[in-house]
């Protein structure tokens, strides 16, 4: 596991040491993570379903206990604290919008249960509001409001607490597309604008990207790699972060032929041949994974002056507006896909069948160790 | 639904058994009891309906109204007691283990497979004198003064010169306590059909937002299970102002309920027209009581639309 550290001297908001959750027998649904989260960063956990994400979301809100392992909040240790006395706020994925109440009583609610005097808890509902600029519609009740309206509550709900971190459990994911879109932008500057940490949970990997100052991908309970959006696309640690994360052609490499005169790792790839890769780092025999992304691959119809270059029959296309992905298949019987930026107006001046040179840079080809 | 009116014959052929049965033996016994309610007894079977009000005159008075009151009073106290008692239960049905559930649920209506005779008496064995209730306190007692003795205090009798066995039955506790005992269920169910419906993240997000437990209770489970505990509520008095082999078979002498006094007329008294009339009374108290929770629930829901 790689860590990219913040560059802030101040201690991390969150720090969580060697937490595992076991629900029964078997495997932890959260297993040994470490992780520590600078003040005012918006972080996203990111994983497939049953990665053990909103598990370890939910113990830094309370309502699940670590089986082992330290949490601190703000350099509190917070075993032991109930949900009702942590420094944290949650946006529910349901909202849980309170469906008896106003949208003000719902926005007040949090202040009135701790006894903040009526005039201050009307001052910072209105504030509250705005920021989510729901403003006027403080007396509706919550099925009168559209999604994107509930999720504001919720959200204006918890900020109103002024929270050292807030919580987001799949934020957008009960949005259509169209919303979902919007509010990523809106909730970045939401973030920049109170100053608050937010962690938030996701299994999108499109929203980790575009939203998250840093990302923790997580597997089986456990942390893959923590780097920010670019780190993390253009150099995942692990086959499972490189293929989660965007598109990518994997290869598996059967052999290393050793270094080149630049002192370039020489691998060979079944199918492929000889690929050289600027690698430094010493590597071990086998188990060798290389992967290129879709984008990085150029294709032309007359052999390029490259290194790295393939002939290829096109076996298939998709054409998706901004780009074309397609399909083809090498010489060596090797599947590769590559995406096309659609840069000129006009019909697709491809078909199935067609040959193509195929080529890329030896620096953009990752080596995976793991 | 939009096939029966094409299928006509089929669907009378399947809504008239029904409704024939409903008319022929509920709503037609109940009409010729309304038109007794304004009769007059003639001879030993003979009721001649001539639409005097004389039955619902002498119900009003005040010996009855007292019976209704206490009546009232009785089932309003059960159903407090079983709101009291039920929703702790249902509470922990709804967070019991999933495997727990269906278990639980059956315990809570495995009285209803016993006749409610059988089980009366049952509760009549627990608490009189010479029942369990009062061996079990003997036996505590028993014990107490030996240790009492012991220690050397046996001679100033603290706990009295001997036991002095509990009288549980024949009184008006032992009219609620047995009433309570057989509507709790009624009372449970419809509790914890409604939470368990609840969804656990408003819960949550109570706690979340700072409530402790109790204040999430108060403010968020009541209000949101509000529709199960008034259902509850009504299901558990209507039947509890009904009851009359409770209060006949645990209750004194003055702990006799209305329809102690209705069953009263049609049996011992023989007076038909005056059970009709006391019967309707209680009758339409009721739907009064029900009309006025269809009025709350279209007021309620006319709000949110709003």
């Amino acid at each position: 596991m790689k860590e990219v550290r913040g560059a802030s001297t101040e201690p991390p908001i969150v720090e969580i040491r060697g937490v595992t959750k076991r629900f029964g027998a078997g495997r932890p649904a959260v297993d040994s993570v470490d992780l520590e989260i600078p003040r005012g960063e918006l972080f996203a956990l990111l994983g497939p379903s049953g990665c053990g994400k909103t598990t370890l979301l939910r113990m830094l809100a309370g309502f699940e206990t670590p089986t082992a392992g330290e949490i601190r909040i703000d350099g509190a240790d917070v075993a032991g604290v109930p949900p009702n006395r942590r420094p944290v706020n949650m946006v529910f994925q349901s909202y849980a919008v309170f469906p008896h109440m106003s949208v003000f009583d719902n926005v007040a609610y949090g202040l009135k249960v701790t006894g903040a005097p009526v005039a201050e808890r009307r001052e910072r509902v209105r504030e509250a509001l705005g920021l989510v600029r729901l403003d006027g519609l403080e007396a509706r009740k919550p099925d009168q409001l559209s999604g994107g309206q509930r999720q504001r509550v919720a959200l204006a709900r918890a900020l109103v607490k002024r929270p050292r971190v807030l919580l987001l459990d799949e934020p957008l994911s009960a949005l259509d597309a169209k919303l979902r879109e919007a509010m990523r932008l809106e909730l970045v500057n939401l973030r920049i604008a109170v100053g608050i940490t937010f962690v938030f949970v996701t299994h999108d990997q499109d929203e980790a990207l575009s939203m998250a100052d840093r990302i923790a991908v997580m597997e089986h309970g456990r942390v893959r790699q923590v780097a920010d959006p670019a780190a993390l696309y253009e150099y995942p640690s692990c086959r499972f972060v490189a293929d989660f994360i965007g598109k990518v052609n994997l290869f598996e490499a059967s052999a290393s032929a050793g270094r080149d005169r630049e002192g370039r790792l020489v691998l060979e790839v079944p199918g492929l041949g000889a690929l050289p890769v600027p690698h430094p780092e010493p590597v071990q025999q086998g188990e060798i994974g290389l992967a290129v992304r879709p984008e990085k691959l150029r294709l032309g119809e007359s052999r390029p002056d490259a290194e790295i270059v393939f002939e290829a029959t096109v076996e298939d296309f998709a054409y998706y507006g901004s780009e074309t992905r397609l399909f083809l298949v090498t010489e060596g019987g090797v599947r590769l896909s590559a995406t096309v930026p659609n840069t000129d107006r006009g019909p697709v001046r491809i078909e199935r069948g067609a040959r193509r040179f195929v080529s890329w840079a030896p620096a953009d080809t990752l080596v995976l160790t793991e | 639904m939009d096939t029966w009116h094409a299928h006509r014959r089929a669907f009378w052929t399947f809504f008239l058994p029904p409704t024939a049965w409903l008319v022929l033996f509920f709503l037609a016994p109940l009409a010729l009891v309304w038109g007794f309610s304004f009769g007059e007894k003639r001879g030993l079977v003979e009721i001649a309906i001539n639409g005097t009000l004389e039955n619902y005159v002498r119900a009003l008075d005040p010996l009855y109204l007292r019976i209704f009151g206490k009546s009232f009073w009785f089932a309003a106290l059960t159903t407090l007691i079983c709101l009291a008692v039920g929703f702790p239960v249902a509470v922990a049905i709804t967070f019991a283990p999933p495997r727990w559930k269906p278990i639980l649920l059956l315990l809570t209506i495995l009285p209803f497979w016993t006749n409610l005779l059988i089980r009366t008496y049952a509760l009549i064995a627990v608490l009189r004198t010479r029942g369990y209730v009062n061996f079990a306190a003997e036996w505590g007692w028993e014990r107490a003064d030996a240790a009492l003795a012991w220690v050397g205090l046996g001679d100033l009798h603290l706990l009295g010169e001997r036991f002095e066995p509990l009288a549980m039955l024949y009184n008006n506790t032992a009219v609620v306590f047995g009433l309570v005992y057989v509507h709790l269920p009624f009372m449970v169910l419809p509790l914890y059909a409604a939470l368990d419906r609840l969804e656990r993240s408003y819960l949550e997000a109570s706690l979340d937002l700072g409530a402790s437990q109790l204040r999430t209770f108060a403010s968020v489970v009541v209000p949101l299970a509000l529709p199960g505990i008034v259902s509850g509520v009504i299901i558990t008095f209507i039947p509890a102002l009904g009851s009359f082999l409770t209060p006949d078979l645990l209750g004194g002498t003055d702990s006799q309920m209305i329809a102690n006094v209705i069953e009263r007329q049609f049996k011992s008294a023989n007076d038909w027209p005056f059970g009709a009339a006391l019967s309707f009374l209680l009758m339409y108290v009721t739907f009064f009581a029900l009309a006025l929770r269809a009025a709350a629930s279209r007021g309620r829901s006319a709000m949110e639309a709003a």
